[in-house]
């Protein structure tokens, strides 16, 4: 897909994914190429910093940004193609930002107008649930083996681990094209002591 | 039959270490999993399993101590159980030990789930 300049500014802007854009510390900020390279680069760098906060709370910062940048990885729309397959990854972009008592993870990714539609019907399925029933509907998904590489279960594993609301906004960019946000956040309640 | 040892050096973190021995039936699946293409890594602990129950058919003790995995590598995780299960039912003698660091209640979960879904008696050890 060729992405144009207009949609460019779209994944650069990310007022649009985040209104709090001026208060917080940000930890990542990344927009770009979301191959196994660079994943794992911001994986260290989250564990590096979160590690002396709390075990807990760096596992789950880790486990939520695996399952958002693979989920850019695999079905952004934009794409780099640097002549190797190893390198042919989803584009996106991904912020975490530090606050007093919590983390917020930011993803954003353009998708195919079908894929919003699916996305969006997907959320409305799982926005009211609650952790057993979240849990319950994981199990059955996954005990079915169904559309595992849609994303499915990436999202309700979000909530499950998060333990707090995920966000979602689909914001149209053309005919073809929207710009898929989701955002959620970490408690930084779990400190040591926990651990 | 062959053991089957992969990432013994852990050179990819994304991939877990695997050791699978045909003499003795221990199985140990450690570390994190959350690599690129979850098919090429499970296909030959799939391929080594049904080997192990279809020709040696003594017992497995199957040890896990995976500390993270991705949803994509859960199902696959998900279908090992089912062999072991499998085996179970038709007779084999399968123990399934899961090394659990007790802080890590959102992995629980999962043992829970795992449990549940395959049916199969995980004993869950904190550690």
């Amino acid at each position: 897909m060729k992405i144009s300049h207009q949609h460019q500014f779209v994944l650069l802007d990310y007022k649009h994914i985040d209104t709090e854009v001026e208060h917080g510390n940000i930890l990542v900020s990344y927009k770009g190429s979301m191959n196994h390279d660079t994943l794992g680069e911001i994986s260290r760098a989250i564990r590096q910093h979160t590690n002396k906060i709390s075990l807990k709370v760096s596992r789950k910062l880790f486990a939520i940004f695996i399952e958002i940048a693979q989920n850019i990885a695999y079905y952004s729309c934009e794409r780099n193609y640097l002549g190797t397959e190893y390198y042919d990854a989803g584009i996106g972009t991904v912020i975490i930002k530090e606050y007093d008592k919590f983390y917020k993870i930011i993803a954003g990714n353009v998708v195919t107008k079908d894929d919003a539609d699916k996305i969006k019907h997907k959320f409305a399925q799982i926005a009211d649930l609650n952790r057993e029933e979240l849990r319950d509907y994981k199990r059955t998904l996954r005990g079915q083996g169904e559309e595992l590489n849609k994303g499915n279960i990436g999202l309700l594993q979000i909530i499950l681990t998060s333990h707090n609301p995920l966000h979602i906004e689909l914001i149209p960019l053309d005919e073809q094209y929207a710009f898929y946000c989701l955002s959620t956040n970490v408690d930084k309640s779990y400190t040591h002591t926990d651990d | 039959m062959q053991n089957l040892s992969i990432n013994q050096l852990h050179t990819d973190v994304s991939i877990p270490r695997v050791e699978f021995n045909a003499e003795t039936g221990h199985c140990l699946l450690a570390g994190e999993a959350y690599m690129e293409q979850p098919y090429v890594f499970y296909k030959p602990l799939y391929e080594w399993l049904n080997t192990y129950i279809r020709e040696v058919r003594k017992s497995i003790f199957f040890e896990v101590r995976l500390t993270y995995f991705n949803t994509s590598s859960s199902k696959f995780v998900l279908d090992i159980l089912r062999i072991l299960k499998r085996y179970e039912i038709e007779g084999g003698q399968v123990e399934l030990q899961w090394y659990l660091r007790s802080i890590d209640e959102d992995m629980r979960e999962e043992i829970e789930d795992f449990a549940l879904t395959s049916g199969l008696d995980i004993h869950v050890i904190d550690i």
